[in-house]
């Protein structure tokens, strides 16, 4: 399958690029790695008017060290950059591990971190070629109105697989936005609708330049688990992130942030679970508790790759791991 | 043991260097002045009628310049065996998603494409049958094919239906002794059913054709299949060319696995090419591979072992049902074939097999690396574990104890020769440490070994013929018509070429990819290609030889010569000799004859096989053997499996490149990894193909392999008598048991079986979680 015709368009400055996309709105995309959009170009699931690369623009490629500790990252830094930077400050490594993680080392030496948080929603019945589609009525996410995944659903059930957001989400990372009027700064975990249909909460000539990643401060340790159906150029079957602070010694968890990618239609915060386990003692039975309660946190899982019920025990059982490795941490800090 | 140049020696592949700087030319890159582009519409059902077809807007769209539909299409099949299959559908039903109903040709494939969009297709919407058993039943939902007792016989081979189950095209049967006797005298009965499913071939190359017209009305077609021959006759058929009309070109293939054995986009090619009075090229797309590309046929198997205290077999019956799809093509073959692997390896006194291919409305299947037997050793070899543990035994024991000898009858009466398969055993089990404590589990992980043998089959009776030309130089040219799909054939051949000539393998010219001037060969499927010409190849050197001593004998006074580096000398004094340039004039034309060619045929022994019990005393031309051995961790807590040590022994007979036996072993091996643990094609509930692309169709990746550091390849060799140099197939080989050794291992480790490939995470959690042992 050959791409589909579309006009290219390659601004050299982030404001240029900005005035296009307004201008061409929903008419325009945006490519900067490309090693999702492609695809789905290929497939026909998109067929923009307009392609605006954001591969040219300058000075959006970088990893700096922030004050007190933490990191700031150009949206177009390449996801192997951060894979293998040197350091991104204590406590942060986990965001160099979870890089590591995704797809395979030809894909991240393209793939962009902007590019990763933006990652579309996907579902095996709407990112299917124009021939396959054509054989059932249009879906929510194809502006339609039926779910082929889920029988009878009042919406998209399309599902969020980014493997660098949950870890960044439970890091209280931000990501500044280029905007038609000038910049905004938007917590990490805002910028996602929870819906299928548009995950991404970015308007038309909204950019993101950076991600922020505030320093993670002593007796903090971060995890990123990933359960994968082979183990390398694979989306998660379920993500977890699990970001545990504490003293050693009190054994006490003073704050807690947990992240699970690959369930819903976007990152989901386990705010039960994190409610269980924040300011008490840990114990196995207190994450065993707070494991159940990430279930819950859950809610509706969708049913792609596995059935329901599998990909709730997935989520328990990551769930506990994350929170005990990431504790582990805290214990060797 | 023989002195040998370079047989046994693993020179460099001729292909190497071509291919890692990307030079070799592939089908794809073949290019004709004034080339159109095809595209083809499927049917979105699964199952109905086309009431009618318009074309008209697609026929307006600038740059079309021919549609096909079913009026266009001649009333002949393209399936090798029974009349089953049109060109575009049959008789204007569509019988599965993706059943081919229309194709464009325009001037460049984004045309074409967006002309298949406008051509509007009414259908009337008819049920559907997808299970295989549930096709297979006597009250049977629907008939796939109503018309199938009227059926064209197109083959030798014969067709037996069955009166009572419509959907049935074919049934094949094996008795040998009297299994009901057989239980009687057993200990201990032990009965499972097992089942496995649809694969893809996943080759890099899609499937690929250009098909022309020559000025005198000939055909000419440069395609991607990996039986020239077999698709220059359907090609002469369907078009009512003579076969000395149609001519077939082939370059390096991208991979074939027997998914390019079957004719699919040849004939739509031609018949555009003769609409439009211009050459087509017709290239599918990775999601027509995954839907119509052809797929390993889905078994459902029900298996009865009876054995006696001591592990002795005394009865095996099994049950085959093959859901093959809505056509025949190999379908049909391959119920028998997988016969073959049943019988192959162990001594059963008392034997029953039956075995029918199934239709559905399905998309195609056919021959997919094993062409039956990796589905076939799938229950046996899990059976042969539990059948040990039932009787407290070792099943390395258990197996030994059951081989068949040399020499003795297997259960199709065909006498036992070459089996190597001890050998692998002893070989693969003693690198694992069979007996010994798997490595050391950590946390959740459990540990276990595994192992399984099995067999792969060479088909009898099929024909292949070479020609070498010597040069004045002394150059050796081969004209052969296998193609180099990655296998290292064409280096393999070059190397008993060579051999013949007591020359480097540089010496060696190889010529293929042109019916026009290579002769007839069968196919290179069924693992056949080395043994037949390697056979064929010595026939026709001595044939060439025979020429040239004749006219070097009068020059040396002696007629017992031998040949070697470009010389010919006498036997009993090697210092009497002269060059082969000398038999050559100054302008290159030897002596006498014109031209030195010889020539070599080679058809592989057959004998007649008794229709009701499947006894023959040749029902294949040999059987080359392998062993598994492997070390699996399995995750207590989310059922994922890690392969963590591996190790297969191959008895091929004689390796002539051990190098490219190696790879074919370990490749063969990574796509048995994939059976085991992820390639299974999902359908949803009205037929269409779910994981129709990579990233849902998984396929193993190098991570998902053990490290090379625990991994091991053992060549076993086991002289085949009739094969060239003792040697047999190896292609198909390769994986026919790691499936079985893998799920072996997992019980080792956990203590569950899954019975139903593919071994998957879910599976094994929720068997661990059911039988509460973890």
């Amino acid at each position: 399958m050959r791409l589909p015709k579309f006009d290219y368009l390659a601004p050299k400055e982030v404001e240029e690029a900005g005035d296009l996309l307004s201008r061409f709105g929903e008419k325009a995309m945006v490519v900067a790695g490309g090693t999702d959009l492609i695809v789905r170009l290929r497939q026909r699931v998109v067929t923009p008017r307009y392609v605006v690369s954001l591969g040219f623009l300058s000075n959006l490629d970088y990893i700096k060290p922030s004050p007190g500790g933490g990191v700031s990252i150009g949206a177009l830094t390449r996801v192997h950059s951060l894979e293998r930077a040197e350091s991104l400050g204590s406590g942060l490594d986990v965001i160099s591990l979870a890089a590591g993680k995704l797809a395979s080392p030809q894909i991240r030496n393209a793939a962009t971190v902007g590019g990763n948080l933006c990652l579309d929603t996907r579902c095996w019945f709407y990112n299917k070629s124009h021939y396959w589609r054509q054989s059932r009525p249009p879906c929510f996410k194809a502006h339609g109105d039926v779910c082929h995944v889920v029988k009878g659903g009042d919406r998209c059930y399309s599902l969020f697989t980014a493997d660098l957001v949950p870890p960044l989400i439970a890091l209280d990372a931000s990501v500044k936005i280029r905007t038609p009027k000038g910049e905004r700064t938007m917590n990490l975990q805002e910028l996602y609708s929870g819906k299928g249909e548009r995950p991404v909460n970015l308007s038309p000539g909204e950019i993101i330049t950076e991600v922020d990643v505030p320093p993670a401060g002593p007796g903090k340790g971060t995890v990123y688990l990933k359960l994968s159906f082979r183990q390398a150029v694979d989306f998660p079957v379920v993500g977890v992130a699990a970001s545990v602070s504490g003293k050693a010694a009190t054994g006490i968890c003073e704050n807690i942030g947990i992240v699970i990618g690959a369930v819903s239609s976007g990152p989901v915060r386990a705010s039960g679970a994190e409610a269980v386990i924040k300011g008490k003692k840990l114990t196995p039975e207190l994450v065993e508790m707070a494991a159940d309660a990430a279930v819950k946190d859950v809610g509706v899982i969708v049913p792609i790759g596995t059935t329901v019920e599998y990909k709730r025990k997935m989520v328990k059982y990551f769930v506990s791991q994350a929170i005990n490795e990431a504790w582990k941490a805290v214990a060797v800090s | 043991m023989e002195d040998f140049k370079v047989i046994g020696k693993s020179v460099v592949r001729l292909d190497a260097l071509e291919k890692v700087t990307g030079k070799a030319r592939y089908s794809a890159d073949f290019r004709v002045e004034g080339m159109l582009h095809a595209s083809v519409l499927r049917s979105p059902h699964a199952s109905a009628r086309i009431l009618g077809i318009d074309t008209s807007k697609a026929e307006r769209l600038p740059g079309v310049r021919a549609v096909l539909t079913p009026d266009d299409v001649p009333p002949v099949s393209i399936s090798p065996h029974l009349g089953d299959q049109y060109i575009l559908c049959l008789d204007n039903f569509v019988r599965c998603v993706g059943d081919p109903v229309a194709a464009v040709a325009a001037d460049t494939v984004e045309i074409a494409e967006d002309a298949v969009k406008l051509i509007k297709v009414e259908y009337e919407e008819l049920p559907a049958v997808f299970d295989g058993e549930e096709a297979f039943a006597k009250d049977q939902p629907v008939v796939v094919h109503p018309d199938l007792p009227s059926y064209k016989v197109l083959t030798g081979m014969p067709i037996r239906l069955d009166p009572e189950r419509a959907n049935v095209c074919q049934t094949y049967k094996v008795r040998s002794g009297d299994v009901e006797r057989g239980f009687k005298e057993a200990d201990l009965v032990v009965e499972n059913k097992y089942t496995t499913v649809r694969m893809q071939h996943c080759q890099l190359e899609p499937h690929v054709v250009v098909a022309w017209f020559e000025p005198d009305g000939n055909l000419t077609v440069m395609s991607s299949n990996q039986m020239v021959y077999d698709l220059k006759s359907v090609l002469s058929k369907v078009l009512k060319l003579s076969p000395s009309r149609v001519r077939v070109l082939s370059s390096y293939i991208g991979g074939g696995y027997g998914g390019k054995g079957g004719v699919r986009a040849e004939p739509i090619a031609a018949l555009l090419a003769r609409k439009a009075g211009k050459p087509v090229s017709l290239i599918f797309t990775r999601e027509e591979m995954f839907v119509f590309g052809g797929h390993r046929v889905p078994y459902s198997i029900d298996i009865k072992d009876g054995v006696k205290k001591d592990g002795t077999l005394t009865a095996r019956e099994m049950r085959v049902i093959l859901a093959i799809g809505l056509y025949s093509e190999k379908g049909v073959l391959i119920a028998r074939r997988a016969a073959a692997g049943a019988v192959g390896t162990y001594r059963v006194p008392n034997f029953k097999l039956d075995s029918y291919s199934v239709y559905t409305n399905l998309p195609m299947t056919g021959a997919l690396r094993g062409f039956g037997c990796p589905e076939i050793q799938w229950p046996i070899e899990q059976q042969m574990d539990i059948i040990a543990e039932k009787l407290g035994m070792d099943p390395l024991e258990l197996r030994i104890k059951n081989i068949l000898n040399e020499g003795e009858k297997d259960a199709s009466g065909m006498v036992t020769r070459s089996i190597g398969v001890r050998e692998c055993l002893d070989k693969v089990s003693s690198w694992i440490g069979w007996g010994e404590k798997p490595v050391r589990p950590v946390g959740p992980w459990k540990t276990g070994k595994g192992i399984a043998i099995g067999n792969k089959s060479v088909i009898a009776g099929s024909t292949t013929v070479v020609i070498v030309k010597v040069w004045p130089d002394g150059v050796i040219e081969l004209r052969y018509s296998a193609v180099e799909l990655g296998q290292g054939i064409k280096t393999t051949l070059a190397q008993i070429t060579a051999e013949q000539f007591g020359i480097p393998v540089e010496q060696v010219r190889m010529v293929s990819g042109d019916t026009d001037i290579c002769p007839f060969d069968f196919g290179t499927v069924a693992s056949r290609s080395l043994v037949h010409y390697g056979n064929a190849i010595v026939i026709a050197c001595d044939d060439a030889k025979q020429q040239l001593y004749k006219m070097a004998a009068p020059k040396l006074g002696a007629w017992d010569l031998d040949t070697r580096e470009g010389r010919i000398f006498v036997k009993e004094a090697p210092e009497k000799s002269l060059k082969i340039t000398e038999l050559f004039t100054p302008m290159g034309v030897p002596l006498e004859g014109g031209e030195v060619l010889g020539k070599g045929a080679f058809t592989g022994s057959s004998a007649r096989e008794d229709p009701e019990t499947g006894q023959s005393e040749r029902s294949v031309f040999s059987y080359s053997h392998i062993a598994n051995a492997v070390e699996v961790g399995v995750n207590t807590e989310t059922g994922e499996i890690k392969l963590l040590r591996s190790g297969i022994a191959c008895d091929v007979g004689k390796a002539i490149n051990p190098l490219i036996v190696e790879g074919q072993i370990e490749g063969g091996d990574s796509m048995g990894v994939g059976s085991a643990l992820y390639e299974e094609i999902v359908f949803n509930s009205s037929g269409g193909v779910v994981n129709s692309k990579f990233t849902d169709y998984r396929i193993p990746m190098a991570t998902d392999m053990p490290l090379i550091s625990n991994s091991k390849t053992i060549i076993v060799e086991v002289a085949e008598p009739e094969g060239p140099f003792g040697a047999k197939g190896v292609g198909e080989l390769s994986l026919v048991s790691t499936a079985p050794a893998i799920a072996n291992a997992v019980y080792n480790a956990v203590g569950i079986r899954v019975k139903d490939l593919p071994i998957t995470k879910e599976k094994v959690l929720t068997a661990m979680r059911k039988s509460g042992k973890v």
